[in-house]
């Protein structure tokens, strides 16, 4: 008798849908870690000196970095709310009582500290 | 089985060993009712249609965890599955992904069931209650910490829709790692330490990377993914412990 068949992976990482969806996920670490590297750019260019630094903003002013970063912002989002939505399952769990503390709950409760956490820094940063 | 008036096609992938170098995909067309399920439909084809189609199946009702099939990609029990859900159709039915097949829908358990024993699936204390001494008691509250994990039924959806698994066959996977919760969790176990090299071990709650269709695809709601996430702050906090040399887990 032959031996067992063994199915090939293929490409699970595009089919199904929510396999690809996890893959997306994945990937946008690669734009959050692109961010870290623009910041490092500009903390050494502050290192520098003053006409690095300049350099450094007008640079930033360029549309292909304006683009990049827009880029960025969208795939940071993605990879923040994701995460926000698996939050429940990478926590201890919560009881009250003898019920589990829905997860729905755990995840805005993340979303809506992101919100206020961003919106005071946009505000300071504007003051600053 | 309600017979009923309606028909759908179901494509099954066959493979026989003793012929077939890779499955092949046969069409089936039975008649079904509003409550038959992809099992009714499965027996329907053994009884008059195909006699030799192998599949695996006993208690009907969704607790044996005997009759799991890929059903249009899904993992799914072919009992609580139902073909009224598919019409028009035609619907897909193939072996559990990940596992090698034996034959039709017959897959090979070995690597779930092998490992099996290593998650100690029981309560384990450092000195045994005496019958004397009453059994051990439990509040609601206590009992809750585990109620989820301890509802696996060992039917292998979780490894099917497991990608990780299906790359790294050594991987332990979710409903053993589950397994290994539903004990750590139990206020009457004391066997977390010996429990922790599993836990630890690359193979262990490391080669997950939560993609959380384990939990999407489990017909008991046990969540492997929480399980096994939570466990990867445990591993962590077990290290550091090590590391100040005043935990006991220890590595594999």
């Amino acid at each position: 008798m032959k031996a067992h068949y063994q199915r090939p992976m293929g490409r699970w990482y595009l089919r199904p849908f929510y396999l690809f969806v996890y893959t997306l996920r994945e990937l946008t670490a690669v734009f959050v870690l692109l961010y870290a590297l623009v910041l490092l750019a500009g903390l050494a260019a502050l290192a520098a000196g003053p006409e690095a630094w300049a350099g450094y903003r007008q640079a930033l002013t360029h549309p292909l970095s304006i683009g990049l970063h827009v880029l960025i912002l969208v795939a940071a989002l993605y990879n923040s709310i994701t995460w926000f939505m698996v939050a429940p399952k990478a926590m201890p769990a919560v009881f009250i009582g003898t019920r589990p503390l829905p997860g729905l709950l755990i995840t805005l409760a993340h979303i809506v500290v992101f919100a206020i956490i961003s919106v005071v820094t946009v505000v300071l940063a504007g003051a600053g | 089985m309600n017979r009923g008036n309606r028909q759908i096609d179901i494509l099954i992938s066959r493979y026989d060993p003793e012929r077939d170098d890779q499955p092949r995909t046969e069409r089936y067309t039975v008649p079904y009712a509003h409550d038959s399920s992809v099992l009714d439909a499965l027996l329907y084809i053994k009884d008059h249609l195909d006699g030799s189609l192998s599949f695996r199946w006993s208690c009907r009702m969704a607790i044996c965890g005997s009759c799991g099939k890929m059903i249009n990609g899904v993992p799914s029990l072919s009992c609580k599955t139902f073909l009224r859900d598919y019409a028009p159709g035609p619907l897909y039915i193939e072996a559990l992904h990940h596992f090698p097949v034996i034959k039709d829908l017959v897959v090979d358990q070995a690597g779930f069931f092998d490992k099996l024993p290593e998650s100690r699936p029981w309560l384990i204390r450092d000195q045994e209650r005496a019958l004397a001494d009453g059994p051990h008691r439990q509040s609601p509250r206590q009992r809750a910490r585990f109620a989820s994990t301890s509802a696996c039924i060992n039917c292998l959806l979780c490894y099917a829709a497991c990608p990780q698994y299906g790359m790294k066959p050594d991987f332990a996977g979710p409903a053993l790692l589950a397994l290994v919760e539903r004990y750590n969790a139990d206020s009457r176990d004391q066997g977390k330490a010996e429990r922790m090299p599993m836990i630890n071990a690359e193979d262990g709650v490391w080669s997950c990377t939560l993609v959380g269709n384990c939990s999407a695809v489990c017909p008991k709601d046990v969540d492997p993914a929480a399980a096994i996430n939570r466990n990867k702050l445990e591993s962590a906090k077990d290290y550091f412990l090590r590391f100040l040399k005043i935990g006991s887990g220890g590595a594999e």
